[in-house]
């Protein structure tokens, strides 16, 4: 039964947990198509690390959203100028084809030529236009991807610019790409009738035998009654990280410190510090102070504002400056 | 338990290790993500099939995994749940509560993935067929699974250990060796997996549809199904390759625990003390050499009058002479009447031998007294399929093709020939038909290997064969203690034997000693193309081998071997009648 499912949200933790329940309840007969929108969010891989791979600092100066998705692949920028499309279908060997093609032929007719590349990216002239990934739930296969319409690129990079962290990580790592908008090549080309040429290009191939659902704010969170929405959580969007070790290390008047941790499911596991200064109990305190919290800011610099040593304002404000 | 990664995104054969959310001696239960595999940005999160405790993590986040590597063990109590979560109203499922139906059309439907089943279809897809292949246990069948594959592979486990127990004489001094039946079992379960992946990676790579049940024929279509799936197939034609099973005679005590067939064996995990073998045939006596030199007392109970007694006299000899050399005790004329238990893990076996009566004391007793073919008589009555008299398995002619046009059989089922090659070239012959290729499947050049020590090949006519068909024959005979390279690997036992018609053609061959069942195929192609002894005179051999024991064969059915003195060494050829 196909279904085409317009989302009027633009709360990503909503949107994420509505795709994430759509999933769960499909079947073998199941083929949806799901058009969504996101208000400025970065989006990572299943698999990445938040702390590794986006400009943390600017996001939570600006007050971005970050949510962790449940498919692999890298780290994207949402904002209104770009639209999400996810499909649901039961897992074949040709629906991601299908799927693209789709894509493809929708823009084919507003005027753009794109091109399937062996990354699952969609790309026009070289340059990116679309990221695709994918995770599968026992027979049923979900594959979404964003679409480049007319997205602020410059904030785009702003957040997934990966600031200078010392940190090594087992995460999936994002690969950059030049990418660029579909508006670029066509003037007048909108998120809407983009939005409008991907269901006509759907109803075409699936047949007339479909219903346009809109999806509001309040519908969608009535759907969502029972359903556990992770992506409110922070052990979710930054917790559920693959484990990574961090190192801090600066020059004081009183001395050097260099600070490592090792983080495991965001919280401190393991904490070695190597200083010269003179005082030989401060390493063992600030050890003691960061061993099992979690990686967090404020709980970090509330448990280490409570040693009662003169170089703790150094080494506080060390760890803010890197830490958000 | 061990956790391995069954399947990937799509086609991957490796991805990498993702998120691991678990940890060593958490508990777990049915449904739980254990980690993610990402390969191509699609994530798959690798959910617990069972409730327990993980015991060790074997992988480590950003490391690089494939198909078949074990990710985790676990400790499993209580049973292994289906993947669903009981459904309340709001609740999400997987989807697999309630049965799907499929309906599938296609060229060729075969039943049996066994090497005739698995075979067919690579030849179908091959030659442009759409083909499903319906297998309600494992691709590769018997052979991969319980026959072939599995003993070769407990066969060099015992050699290595013989090899072991000998070195002394090779120069080279080993203490306390000792053989763990449970090592032996998990690297046969291994090479198994593997080539069983394999095949399946053949089936995904030619495109061929692979259904998980037992396929069962009504009216016209094939109905496959299990708990989540009813799958119903519409072919064009239909292949049965079903196979064949171990039987026990029916005698008393033949339903005990420790009373196993070759399938049971394969999975011990102890190394008898004492083994009773009932049936010395190939299956029988690749056994019994296998547990002999891994540390059994063997005893063979034989119902004809020699073990193996398909082969020549001279190529009993040998084995005989080997059996008690090594201690393998054989009873031969005798016939097994009933096991009886004792105290403990103790079985014994009744045999009567003429007029008298024996007792052997064993701990375990293996039955390997033949093969019966699975035939589901019903469906075949209610389709027309007729059985053969003489081969008792399914009726077919030289194209594969059974009294019902629609419907072929191949391999095992069809009894004619209980060999894996034969099974797969039936498989090709049959295919070919169907494709509109003529070809016809001949049994009479059919090589067939037996893996006790040492090896037996074999090949052609037989002198067995040619006495009782009336045919007049030469015999070439070359001892391997004749040969250099046979010397050097202290591997001296046994001959070549080549049979050749009064006209000096070479119509069969059969080969005792190291190495025998791959130097056999070398008078496969010879014997297909009734080469003549002197078409190989000039046929050059690589010193030092033990193939060059072949040439010799040859060159002595003329009296004309070099490396020895012939007893064929007449001025007058003599036609041994």
């Amino acid at each position: 039964m196909c279904r085409i499912i317009e989302s009027k949200t633009i709360n990503p933790k909503l949107n994420l947990a509505f795709e994430e329940f759509l999933v769960k309840n499909a079947n073998e007969d199941t083929n949806i198509l799901f058009l969504w929108q996101n208000d400025e969010t970065v989006v990572i891989g299943r698999n990445q690390n938040p702390w590794s791979e986006c400009n943390i600092e600017n996001i939570k100066k600006d007050d971005i959203n970050l949510v962790r998705r449940l498919t692999g692949g890298g780290a994207v920028f949402h904002d209104l100028g770009n639209l999400n499309f996810t499909f649901i279908s039961k897992n074949t060997d040709t629906k991601i084809e299908e799927n693209f093609n789709i894509i493809i032929d929708s823009l084919a007719k507003l005027g753009v030529i794109s091109k399937f590349t062996g990354k699952n990216d969609l790309v026009v002239d070289e340059r990116k236009i679309s990221g695709n990934a994918f995770v599968v739930e026992g027979d049923v296969l979900c594959h979404h991807g964003t679409l480049l319409v007319d997205a602020n690129l410059n904030r785009l990079s702003y957040y997934l610019n990966v600031s200078e962290l010392k940190l090594k990580s087992k995460g999936i790592q994002s690969v950059r790409a030049r990418v660029t908008n579909v508006k670029s090549i066509k003037s007048d080309i909108t998120v809407e009738n983009v939005r409008t040429q991907i269901i006509e290009s759907f109803m075409e191939r699936f047949g007339q035998d479909t219903n346009l659902e809109v999806y509001d704010e309040k519908r969608i969170q009535k759907t969502l009654t029972n359903f556990e929405n992770r992506y409110e959580k922070w052990s979710w969007n930054y917790g559920s990280s693959p484990n990574f070790e961090i190192v801090f290390e600066d020059r004081f008047s009183w001395g050097e410190i260099q600070i490592n941790l090792n983080v495991n499911d965001a919280e401190i596991t393991d904490v070695k510090i190597f200083t010269d200064s003179n005082d030989p109990l401060l390493a063992k305190l600030i050890e003691s102070k960061l061993i099992n919290i979690r990686f967090d800011r404020n709980e970090i610099l509330k448990s280490i504002g409570t040693i009662n040593k003169v170089e703790i304002k150094d080494i506080s404000n060390l760890l803010k400056s890197k830490i958000f | 338990m061990e956790i391995k990664i069954k399947k990937l995104s799509g086609h991957d054969k490796e991805a990498k290790i993702g998120k691991i959310c678990v940890k060593k001696n958490q508990e777990v239960r049915v449904g739980d993500v254990l980690l993610n595999l990402e390969s191509g940005k699609g994530n798959i999160a690798l959910r617990s099939e069972y409730n327990g405790k993980v015991l060790n993590v074997h992988c480590e986040e950003g490391s690089n995994v494939k198909i078949g590597d074990v990710v985790l063990t676990m400790d499993a109590n209580g049973n292994k749940g289906p993947l669903e979560t009981v459904t309340k109203k709001g609740e999400y499922s997987f989807g697999f509560t309630k049965q799907r139906n499929e309906k599938i059309d296609c060229d060729i439907a075969i039943i049996g993935g066994g090497p005739g089943g698995y075979v067919a279809a690579i030849k179908a897809a091959q030659l442009g067929a759409s083909v499903v292949i319906i297998e309600k246990d494992k691709l590769g069948g018997t052979c991969l699974n319980y026959g072939c594959i599995p003993t070769k592979a407990f066969v060099k486990s015992s050699h290595v250990f013989s090899d072991i127990k000998n070195s002394d004489s090779y120069g080279i001094e080993v203490k306390n060796a000792t053989a763990n039946m449970e090592k032996i079992v998990a690297r046969k379960n291994e090479i198994v997996d593997t080539l069983v992946g394999g095949i399946e990676y053949l089936m995904s790579m030619y495109k061929i549809k692979v259904i998980r049940a037992e396929g069962i024929i009504k009216d016209d279509i094939i109905v496959a199904e299990t708990k989540q799936l009813k799958s119903e197939i519409a072919a064009k034609k239909v292949i049965i390759a079903t196979g064949s099973s171990a039987f026990k005679i029916n005698i008393p005590g033949a339903d005990y625990e420790r009373v196993l067939t070759s399938k049971e064996i394969l999975q011990i995990n102890e190394i008898p003390q004492k083994l009773t073998i009932i049936g010395g045939g190939i299956i029988g006596m690749e056994f019994a050499f296998i547990f002999n030199a891994l540390g059994s007392e063997v005893t063979v109970v034989e119902y004809l009058d020699d073990v193996l007694c398909i082969l020549d006299e001279d190529i009993i000899a040998v084995i005989n002479e080997k059996c008690k050399s090594l201690g393998i005790n054989l009873y031969t004329s005798s016939k097994a009447e009933e096991i009886i238990k004792a105290n403990g893990k103790t079985l014994i076996t009744k045999f009567t031998k003429g007029e008298e009566t024996n007792y052997i004391v064993s701990d375990y007793v293996l039955m390997s007294v033949g093969r019966k073919p699975n035939i589901a008589s019903e469906q075949l009555k209610a389709l027309g399929i007729e059985i053969d008299n003489k081969y008792r398995g399914i009726k077919v002619d030289e194209t594969l093709k059974t009294s019902n046009d629609k419907f072929y059989a191949i391999g095992d089922v069809t009894n004619i020939l209980q060999l894996a090659h034969v099974a797969s070239h039936q498989g090709i012959v049959a295919v070919e038909n169907i494709m509109g290729i003529n070809s016809t499947m001949k049994y009479d050049v059919v090589p067939s290997g037996i893996f006790i020590s040492p090896e037996i090949g074999t090949v052609g006519i037989s002198e067995k064969d040619a006495t009782a068909t009336g045919i007049k024959y030469k015999v070439g005979k070359f001892p391997f203690s004749a040969n250099g390279k046979a010397l050097t690997n202290g591997d001296t036992e046994g001959f070549v034997k080549v049979i050749t018609n009064e006209d000096d053609v070479i119509i069969g061959a059969a080969i005792i000693g190291s190495g025998a069942t791959d130097m056999i195929a070398t008078f496969t192609s010879m014997i297909e193309k009734k080469t003549h002894v002197d078409d190989v005179i000039h046929t050059i051999f690589a010193h030092p081998t033990t193939a060059e024991s072949i040439h010799e064969a040859i060159l002595d059915v003329k009296g004309e071997s070099i490396h020895n003195v012939s007893n064929n060494r007449v001025k007058d050829d003599k036609s041994k009648a």
